[in-house]
């Protein structure tokens, strides 16, 4: 019986020590980012809809609403953008900003509404989606 | 001396039977892993404090330096807001295969070629795709008509 118990510890502390190391492999992997998913490599699953530009009242800013979908098989998180002011071809301005808690689910659509200067001449609004953060399943 | 059907204990050193698996002094198993025998434990707790002093100290950043040729920068548009104040697009194409974010960047104003201002500024929201283009715009001024900008990277991230 003593051994029995012996031996199943034994057997125990094996397998403790075999995954303490890949533990930490994991954990190191995670840190470099080897489990996220780079957004580049999904760029073209998104499509980016203008849907609405509205002012704002008693202000020198609007309001510019996309819809977004995602036609990749991964959740993401954590926008960072760019918007580009146009007059007919020409860039007239840029912006660019981040909002940490956008999300869109996989196959999904989201609305993004940002809000940039109001500025003359402006003929077309271009969003350009800089990053994205894939969200991780692995809770560290 | 330690006789031909004998061994020393690899942990206390007592002298114990060639075949004994386990010492009958120190009560230490004989067939222990290498991972046991170099002290296990121990190892996990030195990577982690060796990964932890590697990235406090930026050992897996890529450095924008090693890099800066791969960038090209060009004026796309100047807008007159007023007689002074100016508003300069530049595009800015990265050529490399790396993510960039947080652009520090100078803007050096000329006149008739010889530099008048020059200021450092940041966009910590500013980011690049590898392979990709992406555009700044500066808020600047033309006290003369022949002014000129000339713009500068002079930092990029990789991490935020």
């Amino acid at each position: 019986m003593k051994n029995k118990t012996l031996k199943k510890y034994m057997n125990f502390s094996a397998v403790i020590s075999t995954l303490i190391p890949l533990f930490f492999i994991a954990m190191f992997m995670h840190l470099t980012g080897s489990f996220e998913s780079n957004y580049e490599e999904y760029r073209n699953k998104f499509s980016i809809e203008l849907i609405a530009v509205n002012d704002i009242d008693d202000s020198d800013k609007v309001t510019i609403t996309y819809r977004i979908t995602n036609n990749s098989w991964r959740d993401w998180q954590w926008i960072n953008y760019q918007v580009l002011h146009k007059n007919n071809d020409k860039i007239i301005y840029s912006s660019n900003s981040m909002i940490y808690d956008w999300e869109i689910d996989a196959g999904e659509q989201a609305l993004l509404t940002v809000e940039v200067d109001k500025l003359p001449n402006i003929t077309a609004f271009e969003l350009t989606i800089q990053e994205l953060k894939n969200r991780t399943r692995f809770p560290l | 001396m330690t006789s031909l059907s004998n061994r020393k204990c690899s942990h206390c050193v007592a002298e114990i039977p060639k075949a004994a698996t386990v010492c009958s002094h120190c009560r230490r198993d004989q067939n222990e892993s290498w991972y046991k025998k170099v002290g296990g434990a121990r190892i996990p707790l030195i990577l982690s404090v060796l990964i932890f002093v590697a990235f406090n100290y930026g050992m897996f950043e890529k450095k924008y330096s090693n890099y800066n040729e791969d960038f090209d920068i060009k004026q796309e548009n100047i807008i007159s807001l007023n007689d002074i104040d100016k508003r300069v697009v530049f595009n800015i194409k990265n050529n490399s295969n790396v993510m960039w974010k947080k652009l520090a960047y100078q803007v050096i104003t000329k006149h008739d070629g010889k530099v008048i201002d020059v200021e450092s500024r940041k966009s910590n929201y500013w980011a690049i795709q590898p392979h990709s283009s992406s555009y700044i715009t500066v808020e600047t001024y033309a006290k003369h008509p022949n002014t000129t900008w000339e713009f500068i990277i002079t930092d990029l991230s990789t991490d935020y």
